[in-house]
């Protein structure tokens, strides 16, 4: 009695989380390319894939209906379903402060304040993290998961450094405080995303040993 | 096995090494457990791997099979009920047991009920009041008492599985036994008995053998799977039904094979 | 190849109805046979006198009362010993060498030929146990006879009975003899009366037996105790129609008790039947 559709619908659900995983993924990093590099045709064709991203957790969500309602999954798969379900909210909250970044760009006239070497980092950290957590996923591995998790640290480090550093800049000078704004929103982002990543870690944590645990 | 379980605290049975042959067949192998008191323990695992028989074991309901044979112990309170003297008859006044089938007497209703405590001796005088109370704790009084000297086979389905269930509590046991007990019913008959079956844990000591294993997840505190007459995991059931501690337990509930 | 499924099933059809339209047939033949030949003998006088001038006139009272004591005699000896029996090789009995020979010995028995049973009784009952030609060991004969069929219907209504109920019993601290004789017994009623309706029309109507354990030629008064002898309608039957009286002048007698001997058949199918319905009913709906 080996239940081919249920495995098969199963497949298909943690294919879809990948999926919409690598777009996160794709959206954060063009995202990060179009306000460093302040490209507004970047940033646009990152504006596009939203819909997309829309489409694929609404996917995700009816796949759980069906298994849940149909297949009453449990032990492995009961966690495989749970996990998937949150994961694919945080994926979409990364994809949404993703988009939020792609829309500074339009909003910034006439370049940086200053490089934006801190908020690059931030950036990579957050980029390693959601590709980390989204390989751990698709292997199980809680303590990839653990390791990933702990990276949140350096991000908030980075955010309070470059926090202080916008409130003194805007402290001196009144007249950047606009742009300055759009900064310190940025820095907000990553740094919820990288909190986002943290809870796809805990997730995987779940799904892999059916702990329930903190990671940041 | 997994570590929770290997030693309960107030252990109503306990078995040791309990092996059971069906003539060279061998149907049980080297089981042990410790069922705990006031408690539903369920007992899962594909057809034909030992459950029924285990349970059967627990009332020596095998002993009316000829070509059975037992080796090891049970024990129910400390006392091993294999061994010399004991009296079968009044193990299974302990242990009583509800059958897979509702199986009521052809008699009346009352008379299914009043069958067991009359040969047991309680007065005709008191006789009324053992099964009003025995039909009140299976929840059937309620439909059923403007009735009760109507035929039980006039019963539903479900009633008549409740009617067993009463006449079982009137001989007042400590252990019931269930054999999938709902495999004949409809779905609202089956959450009737297991809403039952959840209240009498408070009374009596639940063992219940069931292919249904949402039933288990949802009725019981202990879950034990079987396979191929082996016990393979025993824990509690949120456990195993949220992270089974072995490859084939996993494999059994989630369907990968069975 | 020849015949399609639907032709063969409609062929297969009429012969069954043929044959048995055949055998109802027969048997109403009989019944009209002997009831148009013999309702003109019965009357009242038929039915509660003596025979006189040696059975050529007079009713056949004796023997009709005979009859119904040799039904009853043979029951009593025949349904308790069969149904402890039955009892005994359904739900003791194990599978050993003894309990096949005690099969093979019913089986036996329910074939032998009833005047072998006659000779037996005449050896054992009437000369070694001294119970000489008599009601009793005509009774013990016929009960005999017929133990084979009330064993085996026994039997066979025990086995009857759905295992559920034993097991329900037993599992409730119920001993073995308590659940045969509170549960396993009422439920099989039906079944052993079933099977002693059978035996009821053997007994009635057997002849060579009690021609040798008991039966009377003649003899104008009923039996006084159990070592009397006795007359019975199939031995008179059998004594009109053949021996040393006038039998072309008895003739309409022979049907007259041919007859009688019918309806007590009946009468007592009858009422096992409804004895049968009883239980059922109590049982069941």
């Amino acid at each position: 009695m080996v239940r081919e559709t249920y495995l098969q619908q199963l497949a298909l659900l943690k294919e879809s989380v990948l999926s919409l995983g690598e777009l996160a993924e794709k959206i954060l990093h063009d995202s990060m390319e179009s306000v460093i590099n302040l490209d507004l045709e970047l940033a646009r064709e990152t504006l596009d894939l939203e819909p997309k991203a829309d489409r694929l957790e609404y996917k995700i969500e009816v796949t759980i209906n069906d298994l849940i309602a149909l297949q009453q999954p449990l032990a492995g798969d009961l966690r495989l379903v749970v996990s998937a379900l949150k994961i694919s909210a945080d994926l979409r909250r990364i994809v949404g402060l993703s988009i939020n970044i792609a829309k500074i760009p339009g909003k910034i006239e006439g370049g940086h304040l200053k490089p934006l070497v801190d908020t690059r980092r931030m950036g990579d950290i957050a980029e390693e993290m959601l590709a980390n957590s989204l390989k751990a996923f698709e292997t199980r591995d809680p303590d990839l998961a653990k390791g990933t998790a702990a990276l949140d640290d350096d991000v908030d480090k980075l955010f309070y450094s470059v926090w202080v550093e916008l409130i003194e800049m805007m402290a001196k000078d009144p007249s950047i405080v606009s742009k300055a704004t759009h900064l310190l929103f940025l820095i907000r982002y990553l740094e919820r995303i990288a909190d986002h990543c943290c809870n796809v870690c805990e997730s995987v944590v779940y799904l892999s040993t059916a702990e329930r645990i903190k990671l940041n | 096995m997994t570590e929770a379980i290997q030693n309960v605290a107030n252990p109503q049975i306990e078995v040791k090494d309990l092996n059971l042959w069906y003539g060279d067949k061998q149907a049980l192998k080297n089981v042990s457990i410790q069922i705990p008191k006031n408690s539903v323990t369920a007992f899962i695992g594909p057809s034909g791997c030992g459950k029924s028989t285990f349970i059967r074991c627990l009332n020596r309901m095998n002993d009316l099979i000829k070509s059975c044979r037992i080796e090891g112990e049970v024990s129910i309170e400390g006392k091993d009920i294999y061994g010399p003297g004991v009296d079968v008859v009044d193990l299974r006044k302990q242990v009583g047991m509800v059958f897979q089938k509702p199986n009521p007497f052809p008699m009346s209703i009352y008379d299914n009920i009043a069958y067991g405590p009359r040969i047991h001796g309680v007065n005709k005088k008191d006789l009324e009041g053992v099964v009003e109370h025995a039909l009140r704790s299976a929840a059937l009084w309620d439909e059923i008492s403007d009735r009760i000297r109507s035929p039980a086979f006039s019963l539903s389905g479900g009633q008549q599985q409740r009617l067993c269930i009463a006449r079982t509590m009137a001989v007042k046991p400590e252990i019931i036994l269930f054999d999938e007990p709902c495999s004949a019913l409809d779905p609202i008959s089956t959450a009737k008995i297991e809403e039952l079956i959840m209240n009498l844990k408070k009374d009596y000591t639940i063992v219940i053998v069931t292919h249904n294993m949402q039933q288990a997840a949802r009725i019981s505190d202990h879950t034990a799977f079987f396979l191929m007459g082996e016990l393979i995991e025993f824990g509690k059931t949120r456990q195993i039904f949220e992270n089974p501690g072995e490859k084939s337990t996993e494999d059994y509930i989630t369907g990968r094979f069975g | 190849m020849g015949l399609n499924a639907k032709t063969s099933e409609r062929i297969a059809f009429a012969f069954l109805t043929l044959a048995a339209l055949t055998v109802a047939g027969f048997v109403l033949f009989i019944l009209y046979y002997i009831v148009s030949n013999g309702y003109n003998a019965i009357s009242i006088e038929f039915l509660t006198e003596m025979p006189r001038k040696m059975m050529t006139e007079g009713g056949i009272y004796p023997a009709i009362v005979g009859t119904i004591y040799l039904i009853i005699g043979s029951m009593l000896v025949a349904l308790p010993m069969g149904i402890l029996a039955a009892i005994y090789l359904t739900e003791y009995a194990g599978q050993n060498r003894t309990t096949w020979a005690i099969e093979m010995a019913i089986n036996n028995l329910a074939g032998t030929p009833s005047v072998v049973f006659g000779l037996f009784g005449l050896a054992m009952f009437v000369k070694y146990l001294g119970f000489g030609p008599s009601l009793l060991s005509a009774s013990l004969t016929l009960g005999l006879l017929i133990i084979p069929v009330i064993i085996r219907s026994s039997e066979e209504a025990l086995l009857a009975v759905p295992p559920e109920y034993r097991e329900a019993s037993l599992a409730l601290g119920i001993s073995k003899w308590q659940t045969i004789r509170h549960v396993v017994l009422p439920a099989s009623i039906p079944g052993i009366v079933t099977g002693s309706i059978l035996s009821i029309g053997r007994v009635a109507g057997e002849t060579a037996p009690i021609l040798l354990t008991g039966a009377a030629y003649f003899l104008p008064r009923l039996p006084d105790s159990v070592y009397s002898q006795f007359m019975a309608l199939p031995y008179h039957l059998f004594v009109l129609a053949t021996a040393g009286t006038n039998i072309a002048q008895t003739r309409p007698l022979q049907y007259g008790t041919a007859l009688v001997l019918l309806m007590i058949v009946l009468a007592v199918n009858f009422v096992a039947v409804l004895v049968r319905r009883y239980y059922r009913q109590k049982l069941k709906i």
